[in-house]
């Protein structure tokens, strides 16, 4: 293969979506998914499979990945976001009461 | 026990060789993109922003998402303000943290198709083979070639630092999947250069622990940097960049 090309010359779903590249990973057989939150309590229970809607309904373990970057408009970072009680099915989220958090899980989804 | 498949993607996908991404990451929407790069905020506030567009981030090739979810990490010294967003448009956002710091940001964001309603209904399983043998129903989009997204879990010391060594923590990547024996080959070593994008949150599989210093990254080079943080606490850390071959 010549290196000059892109992933789109060679997938036909990559050009169909107009993907230049994709995604790598090291590990094999992880996903990467994201919701956003806003808190009632902290911590809140991040329940997998309602918080994607769906479309994922647990983890195969316990090793997977948390991201959690707060996007409160124009509200300053008063604690900083935290995760702990990880389960196949759920986490939780600890934060500030009102506030709305992009979370992002990299790991194995048990589909 | 849960039983995982240990065979290589690049055993069966053409294009984990010749791209060097050595797995394909899935996902969980049929057209999902992961962008990544640094922005260094105004030292004209507060609050000291940065407003960043799709097109800046991607090269020109994504004008706008649909949703998307942002992970924002201040590097190179510790924050005052820890990295926030302070509103999101279909075009870009404004991030808030400290005057003139550098950040690395990282967008996991759904594009409209801009396709006819049949093609819209087809995910890359429906494509591609080598997919649909993995069970893998979606694939992320990049804008750059050779790009992977990785997570591992580090622990910090006394001091409240772990010295991140890819060669290292790629032999833990994976820990709970691979047999006995194969600790002693790292998946890899060291990145293709030091402008990777790092993310850092506190976690842990137990109770949380409340962060009492935001973690942040220093000392980044190719092969690692060190985290810094909260003394003997855990932390999970993604990684967007190009690994070095």
């Amino acid at each position: 293969m010549a290196k000059r090309r892109w992933v789109k010359d060679y997938c036909p779903f990559a050009k169909d979506q107009g993907f230049m590249g994709v995604i790598g990973d090291v590990a094999p057989g992880e996903t990467v998914f994201g919701f956003s939150v806003t808190l009632g309590a902290s911590p809140t229970a991040m329940v997998l499979r309602t918080q994607t809607n769906g479309k994922v309904k647990q983890m195969k373990d316990t090793y997977y990945r948390v991201q959690v970057t707060k996007v409160t408009s124009g509200s300053i970072v008063g604690a900083n976001p935290y995760v702990g009680l990880k389960t196949e099915v759920q986490f939780s989220l600890y934060g500030e009461v009102g506030a709305t958090y992009d979370v992002v899980v990299v790991g194995h989804v048990n589909y | 026990m849960v039983v995982y498949n240990q065979q290589n993607q690049r055993d069966i996908c053409p294009l984990i060789e010749e791209f060097h991404i050595k797995n394909v990451i899935a996902g969980v929407e049929r057209k999902q993109w992961v962008i990544g790069g640094r922005v260094t905020m105004g030292v004209v506030g507060p609050p000291f922003t940065y407003a960043l567009t799709f097109l800046s981030l991607s090269g020109g090739v994504i004008q706008n998402l649909t949703s998307y979810r942002v992970l924002a990490q201040k590097l190179n010294a510790q924050p005052s303000e820890e990295t926030y967003v302070v509103s999101k448009n279909s075009y870009g956002v404004t991030l808030a943290g400290d005057s003139g710091s550098v950040n690395s940001v990282i967008i996991l964001g759904t594009e409209p198709t801009g396709k006819p309603p049949d093609s819209q209904k087809k995910w890359a399983k429906d494509y591609c083979p080598y997919c649909k043998a993995r069970g893998i129903n979606a694939i992320l989009g990049s804008s750059v070639k050779d790009e992977i997204l990785f997570g591992f879990h580090a622990t910090t010391g006394g001091g409240g630092t772990y010295a991140v060594k890819f060669g290292t923590v790629s032999k833990y990547i994976n820990l709970f999947a691979l047999p006995a024996g194969s600790l002693d080959n790292p998946l890899f070593t060291s990145m293709a250069d030091a402008t990777y994008q790092i993310s850092i949150t506190k976690a842990k599989v137990a109770a949380g622990v409340v962060p009492t210093i935001p973690p942040w990254a220093s000392s980044i080079n190719r092969e690692g940097f060190t985290l810094n943080g909260d003394a003997n606490s855990e932390y999970d850390v993604y990684i967007l960049g190009q690994i070095l071959y």
